[in-house]
């Protein structure tokens, strides 16, 4: 089965779950499902830098948190149409990228995880220390971004971040195969070489950093809609090492599996809390499991022959 | 210099480089005929990578100037010097093992392209880029190869890929670090039949040890020992000239 079959299948798998929750009868299984596609459009993100690009991040989760407080904010001043919250978290969110991106893309392997790590930890105290914007307690939004549909509604918005989830795996697809992923895959396999041949690298990477950086704050933006609330927990480290988590047991370099890594590891946190209180251990565990089961995680182990083609 | 700028592709004037107390280009000037095959001999440690990498850029010189079609490109970094025209083959194999051969050559061709922000059409179904690389992959014969992952190939294989990536760049000048590095005999011929192949095409400076294939193949070898530049000339002059017999031949018989 192709990658692409695989998303397919995802989505449409993912279209017909509410019908089956509400014959079960448990609508709050949607709000959870709907939370497992936020962070499946997060991982992806974080995909096409590491999957694609080979650049490891542990700030990715900033991007959560500025996407998030983007809409916070301008929910805080009276703002609440949705095309410029949900526009203004995007470009916010590049706009990071692209300045985290400039200076921490001069380095690599272990330095660039430290300063990713070092920008995300800023950010994540800037929004503690601001007490204006409810410092370490959050902020709770008045009202849902307004696109003229009924964000209140656990289905419409399932449906709507279902759609949107839907986009960005497309996007993905296209955007990997484009000359444009041709040459992030080999800078990712072989930097040196590609500047021999004549690829100026940095521009190309910091582009992907950005195009990942705005998915993924357009990933917060909808989290923040979920909730209806934000705080600096959603941009906390360990949120990072989280959505590497989903990333490498769902398949580097997949785009798919990531999303299915997501959905997995909110599943597992979910399960095995309701079990024990040492979940964490747990998960650990099956974690280890993955990871000693193959470097391609479970996508990879799915699609055979591994082929690099997106 | 005398010549006329135009039957000379490459100049160098005075490159030196020094890591400590090694100098490992000392005061070197090279002239490089437009057209012409041109090997640089030299035993182990004289300083032949350390000069393919300062002329491809991805090592500065000291002090010295490069000039190329006349223009001095010290101030470009690799990337552009690639685009003005250098190509260079890596000693160790430097291709790309997780793509297949042919994906290889298509990211060769697209280096020709203006730029690569080009982020929806599928570039593996792109004519543009297939195109020029099939030619080339007939050119160094691994058309039946095309869609093996270049990590499959066998080593002999690989050298030729090297080249031919190198080669879909389109490049005014192919810098050829040991071409022949760790083939074996047969592999090495058809090596050498490649290079003989595209010789005259384009103007290539060859390192190489193998010196039945410097003496099959070049128009002009030059002799570097110690950094430094000892004797430049037709083939049969090298042979017979007593400095290069005495310092690398002699050198060569003691390793």
């Amino acid at each position: 089965m192709t990658k692409e079959r695989i998303a397919l299948a995802l989505v449409v798998v993912l279209a017909l779950l509410p019908l089956l929750f509400a014959a079960m009868g448990e609508s709050y299984y949607l709000t959870v499902a709907t939370r497992m596609m936020i962070f499946g459009i997060a991982a992806l993100s974080l995909d096409l830098i590491l999957g694609f690009g080979g650049l490891i991040s542990l700030g990715h989760a900033v991007y959560l948190g500025i996407g998030g407080y983007a809409v916070g904010i301008l929910d805080f001043y009276g703002i609440n149409n949705g095309f410029v919250q949900l526009g203004v978290a995007t470009l916010a969110s590049a706009g990071a990228a692209l300045f985290i991106g400039a200076v921490s893309l001069r380095t690599s392997g272990v330095f660039f995880l430290m300063i990713t790590l070092a920008f995300s930890q800023m950010v994540y105290f800037l929004a503690i220390s601001i007490n204006s914007f409810g410092g370490d307690d959050g902020l709770t939004l008045n009202a849902h971004s307004d696109l003229g549909l009924n964000f209140g509604n656990t289905q419409v918005f399932y449906y709507f971040v279902l759609a949107c989830l839907a986009f960005f795996l497309w996007l993905s697809f296209r955007v990997v195969r484009s000359r444009f992923g041709m040459l992030l895959r080999g800078m990712k396999f072989n930097e040196s070489r590609m500047i021999a041949i004549g690829f100026p690298t940095f521009r190309y990477k910091l582009t992907a950093f950005v195009i990942s950086g705005a998915i993924c704050g357009f990933a917060g933006a909808l989290l923040a809609n979920q909730t209806l609330f934000v705080s600096p927990s959603i941009m906390q480290w360990t949120r990072s090492g989280d959505l590497l988590v989903m990333v490498i047991a769902g398949g580097m370099g997949t785009i798919v599996g990531p999303v299915i890594g997501a959905i997995l590891f909110l599943l597992l946190e979910k399960v095995l809390a309701s079990f024990t209180t040492y979940w964490g251990a747990l998960l650990g565990m099956v974690l280890i499991a993955l990871v000693l089961m193959g470097k391609t995680g479970l996508l990879g182990s799915m699609t055979k022959g591994g082929r690099s083609h997106g | 210099m005398a010549e006329p700028m135009s039957h000379v592709l490459l100049e160098t004037r005075q490159i030196r480089k020094r890591y400590g107390g090694i100098v490992a280009s000392d005061g070197i000037d090279l002239d490089v005929q437009r057209g012409s095959l041109h090997a640089i001999i030299g035993p182990n440690g004289a300083g032949k990578t350390t000069l393919i990498a300062q002329l491809a850029g991805q090592l500065r010189p000291d002090s010295g100037s490069i000039l190329f079609d006349g223009q001095p490109v010290d101030r470009l970094p690799a990337y552009q010097r690639a685009r003005a025209g250098f190509a260079r083959s890596f000693q160790i194999t430097n291709v790309i093992l997780e793509l297949t051969v042919l994906d290889n050559l298509a990211l060769a061709v697209q280096a020709r392209e203006p730029h690569s922000f080009r982020f929806w059409t599928d570039a593996s179904r792109d004519p543009s880029l297939r195109e020029p690389a099939r030619h080339v992959l007939d050119t160094i014969g691994l058309s039946a190869r095309a869609d093996v992952p270049a990590g499959q190939l066998s080593h002999g294989e690989k050298r030729a890929l090297e080249i031919g990536i190198a080669l879909a760049t389109e490049p005014k000048l192919l810098l050829l670090d040991e071409p022949l590095a760790g083939t074996g005999p047969e592999e090495a011929a058809r090596v050498v039949k490649l290079l003989a192949s595209i010789k005259g095409q384009l103007t290539i400076l060859m390192i190489e040890h193998d010196m039945d294939a410097v003496f099959a193949l070049a128009d002009v070898i030059s002799v570097l020992v110690s950094g430094r530049i000892i004797a430049s000339g037709l083939p049969a002059a090298i042979r017979a000239n007593a400095d290069v017999r005495r310092a690398y031949l002699g050198d060569e018989g003691a390793a």
